[in-house]
This record gives C-alpha cells, sequence and structure tokens, in this order.
C-alpha cells in the first residue's frame, strides 16, 4: 500500500505536483461540461472558451497566491 | 512534411532538460570517469528512445486524435502550470534562479566527498548517477515529444517523428556545445527556455483540451497566438504582483539532489 500511495504521489508530482492546480483546473473542466450539457445552461455557451481561460488562470494564481501566504 | 508545433515545443523543452542532465554528465566524467558517465548517459537516451517508441506508438496506433486532443491538452495545461509556477516565482525572486555552475560545483563537491574512487576502473556509482539524471531529465522530453507529436498535427506519425527530430537536434547542440566549452552550459537562459517552454505547453494545452471540450475557439488555429500573448501578459502581471514578495538568493544550485540520491541507493 506504502509503495502504491509513493508511485502515485510521484506520478501526480510528475504530471501536475500542485494540488491547487490540479483541483482549479478539474473544477473549470466541470463547469464547461455542465454548460455544454446541460439546456438551461445553454445561454452561457458562447462564454464557454472565456470561462475556461479564467478558470486556468485563476488555477495559477491561486497557487501562486499560497507561495506567497506560506 | 514538418510539423511546426511539435518540432519546437520539443526542442525548447529538450534544450533545458538536457544542459541540465549535461551538467551532470559531466561532472560524473570529470570527478570519476569519462567511460562510466557516458555508458551511463547512452543507455539512459535509448531508455528514453524506447519509452517515446512505445508509448508514441500506442498513442498513434490506438487513440482518436479527438480523444487525444482532450486528455492530452488537460495534461498539458497540468504539466505546463508547473514550468509556468516556477519560472513566475524565479522571476519574481520568490524561488532562486537556475544555475548550472553553481550546480556543477555543488555536484562535485558532493562526488569528491565520497572519496576511494579509481578512476581508471568502471564505476558503478557514476554510471547510475549519469544514467538515473538523464533519464529523469529526459523523461519530461520524451512526454511532450510522445504529447505534442501525436496530438500537434492529423498526421500523428508525422508529428511524432517531427517532435523527436526537435528533441535529438536538441540533443546534438547540446552534445556539441558541451565537447567545444567542456563545461557546464551557463550560457544557455535556461530560465527564460523554461519560461517560453510554459507558455507553450499551457497554450496548446488550453486550445487543445478546449476543442475537446466543445468550445468553438475563434479564428481557429490562430488563436493560439492570441492564447500565448494572453498567458504572457498574465505572467507579467503576476510576477509584478509578486515581486515585493521575493526574497530568494540571485542564484541556487542543486534541484535534482541524483548524487545524494544515487549515494542513498548504493
Amino acid at each position: 500500500m506504502k509503495h502504491i500511495k509513493h508511485a502515485l504521489k510521484e506520478i501526480f508530482d510528475f504530471f501536475c505536483g500542485d494540488w491547487r492546480i490540479f483541483f482549479g483546473v478539474a473544477v473549470t473542466i466541470l463547469v464547461i461540461e455542465v454548460i455544454d450539457h446541460q439546456g438551461f445552461l445553454a445561454f452561457a455557451a458562447p462564454f464557454a472558451g472565456i470561462l475556461f481561460i479564467l478558470g486556468i488562470s485563476l488555477s495559477l494564481v491561486i497557487s501562486l497566491k499560497h507561495e506567497i501566504t506560506k | 512534411m514538418m510539423v511546426w508545433s511539435s518540432v519546437i515545443p520539443a526542442f525548447l523543452a529538450s534544450t533545458v532538460e538536457f544542459v541540465e542532465a549535461l551538467t551532470i554528465v559531466l561532472v560524473v566524467g570529470v570527478t570519476i570517469n569519462w567511460k562510466s558517465s557516458l555508458l551511463g548517459a547512452a543507455i539512459a537516451t535509448l531508455t528514453l528512445a524506447a519509452l517515446v517508441t512505445v508509448f508514441g506508438s500506442t498513442f498513434v496506433l490506438l487513440v482518436p486524435i479527438e480523444i487525444l486532443r482532450l486528455v492530452i491538452g488537460i495534461i498539458l495545461v497540468l504539466f505546463g502550470m508547473q514550468w509556468l509556477k516556477k519560472s513566475v516565482l524565479r522571476y519574481s525572486g520568490l524561488k532562486a534562479l537556475h544555475d548550472e555552475a553553481a550546480i556543477f560545483e555543488e555536484e562535485m563537491r558532493q562526488i569528491k566527498a565520497i572519496g576511494g574512487i579509481d578512476s581508471r576502473r568502471f564505476n558503478k556509482f557514476g554510471f547510475l548517477i549519469a544514467y538515473k539524471s538523464v533519464l529523469l531529465e529526459g523523461l519530461e522530453v520524451a512526454f511532450i515529444v510522445v504529447t505534442f507529436g501525436a496530438t500537434a498535427a492529423i498526421d500523428k506519425i508525422q508529428g511524432v517523428i517531427s517532435a523527436a527530430i526537435g528533441a535529438s537536434l536538441a540533443l546534438l547542440v547540446v552534445v556539441l556545445l558541451g565537447l567545444v566549452i567542456r563545461g557546464p552550459l551557463t550560457k544557455i537562459p535556461e530560465n527564460t527556455l523554461k519560461f517560453i517552454v510554459g507558455i507553450m505547453l499551457v497554450t496548446f494545452g488550453t486550445f487543445w483540451a478546449g476543442e475537446g471540450l466543445g468550445v468553438k475557439w475563434p479564428l481557429q488555429d490562430l488563436f493560439l497566438i492570441a492564447l500565448a500573448a494572453f498567458f504572457l501578459i498574465l505572467c507579467a502581471a503576476i510576477v509584478r504582483w509578486l515581486k515585493p514578495y521575493g526574497f530568494a538568493p540571485k542564484t541556487h544550485g542543486i534541484d535534482s539532489g541524483v548524487i545524494e540520491k544515487g549515494r542513498m541507493e548504493e
């Protein structure tokens, strides 16, 4: 179990290494998916691109903000 | 036909990683012996080539381009953010700048501290250090070659070949410079290259992941330029915001700790 945990952490660190960025990007993707698939949010579809870019940018900003408060 | 959107990121990222690997290979060559150092580097390069071939061909043969763009786009965003975050922290003074000369000196000091090395015979420790450093630095190169190569063009095989050419070219340039200079490549602007690669990874990742999620980008592929410009401006603004908090020393040596790790496992 310890080895599996260690291996998963290594993989996570290689591909991302920051939980704030990971969750930020994940939430952004979720929002875009919801906009794309839920009819009542269709009005937001033209802004999906902007929301996607904003979500990614915010993830970076939040992660860096954490660095200065550490 | 060359796929430039594969060649350029692969070339730049590989240059950065190979410069870092070269420093360790040089340290091992100078302090232990060239036989162990070069053999370790050569076998690591073969390992990386095998990884690119296996994963590259799997992506090319088995995964449709639409799925590839979504999955790889997301991974590239996450992966690129690491590069971008480190670069922004370095430019704002919150993280020390990468300095190959300092790393060279520090790694050399660590190897000399071990002592008892017969420089005429093949040395397993030296071989492992060179192998590990080239493999670890090269893994990121292999990842970029496979992802950019398989995703950048509709002809995925051509894409992977183009990315591999970019990486090989970087290897050739770094090796030739290493042979001429016979020391760490301190003149290569590593920090700037890392920043450029970070921007490229996040830009392409955002574009492909967005496409995969059903986002209709205006201007099609030309929108990549607008995205790159946006991330560039964003990073410049973040650096301005973070600069007052910067306190790190101007340069810094060890990031990888390859030798320390090698010693522990020896």
